[in-house]
């Protein structure tokens, strides 16, 4: 009885060692200088992080990492480290992670992120499609960003609204300073 | 037949009571209802439906208790009236009737359909004057949910401007806003030209 069941566990432990023992990452058929040299060439992806650009940095610590360091006033938000790893004279294995910043301008950010698994999962999706996309000399897919984009959108309805009502509150605040102050300066006869 | 008839009346019943008043008539006395009215330059129509041009309203008792006018004007320039007429329903009621001049292009002024290159207010503007007199009658916030939306993109166009904190005037010089047309003024006379 014991022995059949020493089996299974066995079978278990090897399995969950073969898992674990995967290497993370994507092989790409390029030799590691060259896939290094593209993703030193590469930004952030498009789309995921609002229209405008968020100011980024792309640094290099050990030698088979970049780290695309994203900020705000000089401070570090979060960051994509690729870790690059020779498969051989033809391959190169590229693993991509996402790091939130413990403290800084946007706060606790790595918390935030794991508060927010379907934003967390977009900016992954994201980073894995703009390296996929430079190392295989294609242009950013947006498709594959899809559906990770519209599981986002979703799952941030409440806040996306707020910030739209907030912003759209905003610009009215503006308009209609701007339209008083017209009247104000016809009052006082100014013309412009 | 008789039996037709009473299953007639329980429909007549309820469409009486759901048509309630007749539009544009209010629950005040006349003299209430002109008091209200008098005292009012529009700052809810003026403020939604204004475009670019700075516009002033006056208002002017035609008839004590019995007619209102309101005129509009931009740089001391006339650039529309209405006016609102009060005929007394009972002691309690006052009906109220909108009449707007007729505009160039033929119907009535803003309705719509006229082009104004300097326009005062979106189109059509009667919708809005109504609103802006049922709110005041029913002592209720103006509602812009009332009002079809503004259609003259020229309007919008020049609104937009006002809001980004562009000056515009009836006499510009089309196409320009008050700083432009100055400007090109000031060159044509610098050029021996006449400016309007």
């Amino acid at each position: 009885m014991i022995r059949p069941l020493l089996i299974v566990a066995a079978a278990a432990s090897s399995l969950l060692a073969a898992a674990c023992a995967r290497e993370k990452g994507t092989v790409y058929a390029l030799p590691y200088d060259e896939a290094r040299q593209l993703l030193l060439a590469t930004g952030l992806p498009p789309m995921v992080f609002g229209t405008a650009e968020p100011d980024w940095t792309v640094r290099t610590g050990p030698p088979n990492e970049i780290a695309w360091i994203v900020k705000r006033n000089g401070g570090e938000l979060f960051r994509y480290t690729a870790t690059l790893d020779t498969v051989d004279n033809t391959h190169t294995r590229v693993a991509v992670a996402l790091t939130g910043a413990a403290s800084g301008p946007g706060g606790d950010v790595a918390q935030k992120l794991a508060d927010n698994p379907s934003i967390r999962a977009l900016y992954e999706v994201a980073v894995e499609e703009r390296v996929a996309s430079a190392l295989e000399r294609r242009p950013f897919d947006l498709q594959r960003i899809a559906p990770a984009m519209a599981t986002a959108t979703v799952a941030n309805l409440d806040a996306i609204n707020r910030q739209f009502d907030e912003a759209s509150a905003e610009f009215r605040r503006r308009d209609r300073a701007n339209i008083e102050k017209a009247y104000r300066d016809e009052a006082a006869g100014r013309r412009y | 037949m008789k039996s037709r008839i009473s299953a007639y009346l329980p429909l007549a019943a309820l469409c009486l009571s759901a048509c309630g008043q007749q539009p544009g008539t209010f629950d005040l006395s006349p003299a209430e209802a002109y008091q209200r009215l008098v005292s009012s330059d529009l700052p809810d129509l003026v403020s939604t439906r204004q475009c670019g041009i700075l516009i002033h309203v006056r208002s002017e008792g035609v008839r004590v208790g019995e007619q209102i006018s309101w005129a509009v004007y931009s740089s001391g320039r006339k650039m529309v009236d209405f006016t609102a007429t009060l005929t007394p329903v009972d002691g309690n009621r006052t009906h109220v009737a909108i009449t707007i001049p007729p505009g160039p292009k033929g119907g009535e002024a803003y309705d719509g359909t006229q082009f104004y290159p300097r326009p005062a207010f979106n189109q059509p503007l009667r919708p809005a004057v109504e609103e802006q007199v049922a709110a005041l009658l029913e002592g209720r916030p103006y509602d812009v949910a009332r009002v079809p939306r503004g259609t003259d993109r020229l309007c919008d166009v020049q609104r937009a401007g006002l809001e980004a904190g562009h000056r515009f005037r009836v006499d510009d010089q089309p196409g320009m806003d008050t700083r432009q047309s100055d400007a090109a003024c000031a060159e044509k006379r610098r050029q021996g030209w006449g400016c309007p």
